[in-house]
């Protein structure tokens, strides 16, 4: 399995791969990025439009004064998500949903990973932490 | 009419190559240096394990090597190349859930096995 390739090469085509396949994911079931994002900060418990801006913040388009808000309406035109007073709430029938979506790309990252050993797994894990920290990546 | 000074010196276009060719030199330089300083601490059993796991991945996403020569994957048609995944990855985009907001979920259990 061994290549004359940098790692370069397969950290890029990895990286695009994965993205790309869960960008199609989503877009198969019919969820953007962002509603995937805010739907999983919704499992955890309802938030304020202001508190899910702050999480998915990095996301957002500043230019564009992108809001949470715009992403949420078809969630909640959908059945997915309830508007309680101030706060979005995830709905069963959402929660169903995103578990369903859940398992799928569990599955996927599962099978990106199939005919490797845990050991082998960590390992790269490690290697790449390493890498990035020696570039200057820190927590 | 030229002065003596302009003939003496190299034209524009002189200094643009050196500025080129420095300007490639130096990022090589600055690349060897940044793979150098990435593999500090890293042993080359583990940098060989790495290189290898991280092949056998992208050829899990359905890379293969007669790709190497096109881009592997193309956004927004997924996995366009008939590579073994059987789904119907970006071809045509589906429905939005805001018609069929669970159906597209719920009635397609099976896309949670990508190889079937």
């Amino acid at each position: 399995m061994s290549s004359p390739r940098p790692i370069g090469f397969w950290l890029k085509l990895v990286d695009r791969m994965i993205d790309e396949q869960f960008a199609s994911t989503l877009e198969e079931h019919g969820v953007t990025r962002r509603q995937w994002q805010l739907l999983n900060v919704l499992t955890q418990e309802p938030a304020t439009v202001d508190a899910l801006d702050a999480a998915v913040a990095p996301f957002l388009s500043a230019e564009q004064d992108e809001s949470s808000a715009e992403h949420l309406a078809e969630l909640v035109d959908s059945g997915w998500v309830v508007v309680t007073q101030t706060r979005y709430q995830l709905t069963d029938r959402g929660s169903t949903a995103l578990d369903r979506l859940s398992a799928v790309v569990g599955a996927q990252r599962t099978q990106i990973t199939q005919g490797l050993t845990q050991e082998q797994y960590d390992e790269t894990l490690r290697v790449l932490e390493t890498m990035a920290r020696n570039l200057g990546w820190s927590d | 009419m030229t002065t003596p000074t302009e003939t003496r010196q190299p034209r524009p276009n002189f200094w643009l190559r050196a500025i080129e060719h420095r300007k490639h030199a130096l990022t090589r330089e600055y690349r060897r240096t940044l793979g150098d300083t990435a593999r500090e601490g890293i042993s080359d059993e583990d940098y060989a394990t790495t290189m290898a796991t991280l092949e056998k991945m992208a050829r899990n996403l359905g890379w293969s090597e007669d790709q190497q020569d096109e881009r592997p994957f193309v956004p927004g048609r997924g996995f366009g190349h008939g590579h073994g995944h059987g789904r119907d990855f970006g071809h045509g985009r589906p429905g939005r859930f805001d018609r069929r907001p669970e159906r597209d979920v719920r009635e397609r259990p099976d896309t949670a096995t990508p190889e079937s």
